[in-house]
C-alpha cells in the first residue's frame, strides 16, 4: 500500500498523512468517514408530531398494498393519504432521512442518507437522483454513491462539491441538515466494478470526481480485496481532495493499493504534478493500457484520458463518466442555436419558431390544445437547454424541468425529451 | 406601474363612453367589440393587454416557497377531513357524530374537486416540478378522468369562453342560458333539467367531456366516445364502490348510515360546485360572443373577452376558498394557471384595470348572482318574444306537438264527462222537495 501526493513532505517516496490521529484509522470498514462527534446526536425534529417516527414497516405497506385499501383511498390512492401524514411514509418510496451531514473540505459535505424501502442497495460505482424542495420548486440532480456498497446499516453516502451558483449543490452543502427529508431514487448506472473483480484495476478522477471512486474503494477494502489498485486523483491543491483521511484507512486495508494525488495548483511534490498527460500514467503504471481502467471528473480531463486510450485502440479497457454534459449554448437568442428532440433522435437548426411548431414539423406526435399558453396540454420535459418563454421573455436554463412548448422559443440550443 | 389613466384628460371625462371623441392619433378598433367595451380603441385595448401581462409577470416571478406550502397544506387539510369525516360517520348512528361527519366529508370532497383538483389541473402548481402535484399526473375525487376533463375545460372553455357554438360550456349543451342559443322547444324543460343536473353535477360534468349531447344529436359518432365512455365507468364504479359499497360494507351494522352519510356528502359536493360554477358564467350582465367576435383575436382580445365574460362572487376568505377560488372567476380566466390563492390581490389590481377603461366589474353576493342565475334558467326556457302575441303563439304549437297524445286522451276524457253531465239523472220521489 501507498499513499502518494497527500502528505505535507513526502518523505523516501512513502506516506504521510495530513491527519495521522484521525479516528476512523482504526474504525471498522463499515464505519462513517466523518467524526459523529462534532454534530448533533439526535436529528433535529422538523417534522412535527409524526416526527421521531421512522418510514412505515415492511408489514404495514404489505397491508396498505392491498386492493381493499386501495378501494377504500381511490383515485388518490394510500400514499396521498400517508405522504400527508409523514414524509417518509408511502409505498412508492423515493425519499431518504438526512441523518449525518459532514464537511469534507471547505466547499464539500457528505451527506449520510437514510433511504426508505425504495433503495435496493448500489452497486460500486452507482449514483442515485437527489431532489430537494427549494423556493417550491424541486430540484433534482444526479450524485455518486460514496459509501461502500457493502454497508449494512441500510445507509448511503453523498458528496458534494459547492459550485459556484449552484443552486443545489449549495442547497445541500449549506441549508440541509440532519432530520431533513429528500428525495431519494435507487441507484443506478452502468460504470460499475466489474464482477468478478478485475486482478489489476487502475481509477483516475479529477476534482468531484473522486466520490464514485470512493465508493468503490471502500467497497474494494470492505472486501478485502487483495488484487493491485492504483487510484490516481487529480485536485487543485491538497486542501481540496475530498476523504483525504479516509483514502488512508483504504490505503491501510488493501494490501496492495498504490494511492496518488497529482495537484495542480500548487504542484506539490509527489511522483506526479500538474494536470494530466500520457506520461504520468507510463510512470505510474507503465502497462495501463492493459489494465481494467475507471475514469470520472471534469470534461476536459476525461476526454484527455479516453484519447490517450483510443490513440493505442485501448478503449476497451477504459470505462468513463463525465460529470458535466456536453456543453450547450445558452445564451444565445432564437433562431441562433439547435432543437434536440432526444426520444426521436432528431437534431435540428432552430428556426426561431415556437417549440410546439418544429416539433410539429419534424412529424413528432405532439399533443396542444389553446396554443396560447393557458391550457398545458403541449407541455413536455426539457432535459437540458434554455429556452425563451414568449409571453414574458423570461429565459430557463435549468435542466430537467417541463416547458409549454406553444409559447416557448429555443434560447441557444435545447434538448427536449420528445 | 407604466399603465397611463386613459380618460383621465380634460377633453375625455373618465369612464366615459367616447367613440365619436376618441383622443389623436387613435383609430375606432377594426373589429366589433362587444357593446361594454365598445367605447375602446384598437390601442386601448391592446394597452389593456400589455397591462394584464404586467400583473401575470409580476406574479409569475413571486412563485415559491408561499404557493408551495399553500397546495401542500391543503392537500393534507383535506386529507385530514376525509379520514375524519369517514371516521365519524362510521360511529353516525349518533346524529351529532353523522351531521359532523357529513359535514367533514362534504367540505373535504368540495376542497378535492374546487380548491385542489381543479386548479392543479389547470397547471397553477407545474413550475413546482414536483411528481405528485402537477397537471399532468393529478387525479381528483370526481368521475370524470382528469385527461378527459382537462381537454374540456382547459382547451375548449378556456380558449373558446363564452363563444356561442364553440364553448360547449355555454348551457353545457343541455341548458339555455343565454338570448343567443336559439329557443327549442326542449328548452321548455329548462328549470326541470338544471334541478336534475345540480343533483348529479359530477356524472353531468363526465357524460359532458364525452359530448354525451352532440351524440344524441346525431352530431358525433357513438363510436369515439366508447373508450373515453369506458374510461369513465372505470373510475366512476371505483368511486361509488368506495362510497357506496365499501366503506358502507365497513360500518358492518351501521351500513346504512355510512351510506346515507356518503350520498349526502357527495350531493352536496353537487349542488354547491352547481351553484359556484354557475355563477361563473350565467349570471347577469355577462357577455356572450359569436363566432365572428374573435376573428383575429389578438391574446389582449382574448384577456378583454375573459373580463367580460365572466363574473365574481363577493365573500369572506373562507367563502373564496370553499369556491376553490372561483369566486375570482375574472381572475381565474385571466390568468388560469396562475396559483388560485393569488386571485384575491390580483383582483385588486384587476378592477382597477375595469375602472380606468370604463368596463363594469361583474360581482355580486351568492344570492344575488345566484338569484339571476335562477331567474335567467327560467326565463330562458321561454322562446324571447312571448310577450308578443307570435310567441305565445310559438310556445302554443311546440306545446301541443309536444303534449298531442297526452292532451287527445285528455278530450277523450274529457268528452266523455261532459256526455255525462248532459244526460240529467232524474230526480228521485224521496228527494227532499222545495218548501
Amino acid at each position: 500500500m501507498a499513499v502518494h501526493g497527500l502528505g505535507a513532505a513526502p518523505s523516501a517516496g512513502n506516506l504521510r498523512f495530513r491527519n495521522r490521529k484521525h479516528p476512523t484509522c482504526q474504525e471498522p470498514a463499515v464505519a462513517p468517514s466523518r467524526d459523529l462527534a462534532t454534530r448533533p446526536a439526535a436529528p433535529r425534529d422538523r417534522r412535527g408530531l409524526l416526527g421521531r417516527v421512522g418510514p412505515l414497516p415492511g408489514a404495514v405497506r404489505r397491508v396498505l398494498g392491498t386492493s381493499l385499501v386501495e378501494g377504500l383511498t381511490t383515485p388518490h390512492g394510500p400514499d396521498r393519504y400517508l405522504r400527508a401524514m409523514h414524509p417518509l411514509w408511502s409505498l412508492e418510496g423515493g425519499r431518504a432521512l438526512v441523518t449525518d451531514v459532514g464537511t469534507e473540505t471547505p466547499d464539500t459535505a457528505t451527506l449520510t442518507l437514510r433511504p426508505d424501502h425504495r433503495w435496493r442497495g448500489s452497486i460500486a460505482g452507482q449514483h442515485v437522483r437527489i431532489g430537494v424542495d427549494i423556493d417550491g420548486v424541486v430540484h433534482t440532480r444526479t450524485y455518486s454513491v460514496s459509501s461502500s456498497a457493502h454497508r449494512r446499516d441500510g445507509q448511503l453516502t453523498i458528496t458534494v462539491k459547492r459550485k459556484d451558483g449552484g443552486l443545489v449543490s449549495g442547497h445541500l452543502t449549506g441549508e440541509v441538515e440532519p432530520g431533513d427529508v429528500v428525495r431519494c431514487s435507487a441507484a443506478t448506472g452502468d460504470v460499475v466494478l466489474p464482477e468478478p473483480r478485475p486482478a489489476r484495476l487502475l481509477l483516475v478522477s479529477g476534482g468531484s470526481g473522486i466520490t464514485p471512486m470512493a465508493g468503490m474503494l471502500r467497497t474494494l477494502a470492505d472486501e478485502h480485496h487483495t488484487g493491485h489498485v492504483t487510484f490516481l486523483h487529480y485536485a487543485r491543491t491538497r486542501d481540496d481532495v475530498a476523504f483525504a483521511a479516509d483514502l488512508e484507512r483504504i490505503a491501510t486495508a488493501l494490501p496492495d493499493a498504490r494511492v496518488v494525488v497529482a495537484t495542480t495548483a500548487d504542484r506539490a511534490r509527489g511522483p506526479v504534478t500538474g494536470r494530466f498527460t500520457p506520461e504520468h500514467l507510463d510512470h505510474l503504471l507503465p502497462d495501463h493500457l492493459d489494465v481494467a481502467t475507471f475514469a470520472c471528473g471534469p470534461t476536459g480531463l476525461i476526454d484527455a484520458v479516453e484519447a490517450h486510450y483510443r490513440a493505442h485502440d485501448a478503449q476497451d479497457t477504459i470505462q468513463v463518466e463525465r460529470f458535466t454534459p456536453p456543453q450547450l449554448q445558452l445564451h444565445a437568442g432564437p433562431g441562433e442555436g439547435s432543437v434536440r428532440f432526444a426520444a426521436s433522435g432528431i437534431d435540428r437548426d432552430d428556426d426561431g419558431r415556437s417549440l410546439l411548431e418544429q416539433a410539429e414539423s419534424e412529424g413528432l406526435e405532439a399533443p396542444s390544445g389553446c396554443r396560447m399558453g393557458i391550457c398545458h396540454t403541449c407541455t413536455q420535459p426539457k432535459l437540458a437547454g434554455g429556452i425563451l418563454d414568449l409571453r414574458n421573455g423570461r429565459r430557463s436554463d435549468r435542466a430537467d424541468e417541463h416547458v409549454q412548448l406553444c409559447v416557448s422559443v429555443a434560447a441557444g440550443d435545447v434538448v427536449l425529451d420528445l | 406601474m407604466a399603465a397611463t389613466n386613459l380618460y383621465d384628460t380634460d377633453e375625455v371625462p373618465a369612464n366615459a363612453p367616447v367613440p365619436d371623441a376618441l383622443p389623436a392619433g387613435m383609430t375606432p378598433a377594426p373589429f366589433r367589440l362587444p357593446p361594454p367595451a365598445a367605447h375602446l380603441t384598437a390601442e386601448q385595448v391592446e394597452e389593456l393587454g400589455r397591462e394584464l401581462d404586467a400583473i401575470r409577470a409580476r406574479h409569475e416571478a413571486e412563485l415559491g416557497e408561499v404557493d408551495a406550502a399553500y397546495i401542500r397544506r391543503m392537500i393534507r387539510i383535506q386529507k385530514g377531513l376525509e379520514a375524519g369525516g369517514r371516521a365519524l360517520l362510521h360511529v353516525g348512528v349518533f346524529p351529532p357524530a353523522w351531521i359532523g361527519g357529513v359535514a367533514a366529508l362534504s367540505v373535504s370532497k368540495i376542497l378535492d374537486n374546487m380548491e385542489i383538483g381543479h386548479n392543479v389541473l389547470h397547471g397553477q402548481y407545474d413550475w413546482m416540478e414536483d411528481p405528485e402535484i402537477n397537471s399532468r399526473a393529478y387525479e381528483w375525487d370526481i368521475p370524470a378522468p382528469s385527461d378527459q376533463w382537462k381537454a374540456g375545460h382547459n382547451v375548449v372553455h378556456h380558449t373558446w369562453t363564452n363563444v356561442v357554438g364553440k364553448d360547449r360550456d355555454v348551457g353545457y349543451g343541455v341548458l339555455r342560458v343565454t338570448d343567443q342559443q336559439p329557443w327549442r322547444a326542449r328548452d321548455l324543460a329548462n328549470p326541470v333539467t338544471a334541478v336534475v343536473l345540480a343533483f348529479i353535477f359530477e356524472y353531468g360534468i363526465a357524460l359532458h367531456g364525452i359530448e354525451m349531447e352532440e351524440m344524441l344529436e346525431g352530431d358525433h359518432p357513438l363510436e369515439e366516445a366508447k373508450p373515453l365512455a369506458a374510461a369513465i365507468r372505470a373510475k366512476a364504479g371505483k368511486q361509488a364502490l368506495r362510497d357506496y359499497v365499501l366503506f358502507p360494507v365497513l360500518a358492518g351494522p351501521a351500513a346504512p348510515v355510512v351510506l346515507a352519510g356518503n350520498v349526502q356528502a357527495n350531493a352536496t359536493r353537487n349542488l354547491w360546485a352547481f351553484a359556484v360554477i354557475f355563477c361563473g358564467h350565467f349570471p347577469d350582465g355577462v357577455e356572450m360572443f359569436t363566432e365572428e367576435d374573435i376573428v383575429d383575436e389578438t391574446r389582449a382580445r382574448w384577456y378583454l373577452r375573459q373580463m367580460l365574460g365572466s363574473a365574481n362572487l363577493t365573500g369572506s376568505p373562507l367563502f373564496h376558498l370553499m369556491t376553490g377560488n372561483l369566486s375570482h372567476q375574472i381572475e381565474h380566466h385571466l390568468f388560469p394557471d396562475l396559483p388560485s390563492r393569488r386571485y384575491a390581490d390580483i383582483a385588486v389590481e384587476v378592477r382597477d384595470l375595469f375602472d380606468r377603461y370604463g368596463l363594469e366589474y361583474n360581482a355580486g353576493p351568492l344570492s344575488t348572482q345566484f338569484g339571476t342565475v335562477i331567474r335567467n334558467i327560467l326565463r330562458l326556457s321561454l322562446p324571447d318574444d312571448t310577450r308578443e302575441k307570435a310567441g305565445r303563439f310559438r310556445v302554443r304549437q311546440e306545446l301541443r306537438k309536444l303534449t298531442r297524445p297526452m292532451s287527445e286522451r285528455i278530450d277523450e276524457l274529457a268528452a266523455v264527462g261532459r256526455a255525462k253531465r248532459r244526460s240529467p239523472v232524474p230526480p228521485t220521489a224521496g228527494s227532499p222537495g222545495v218548501g
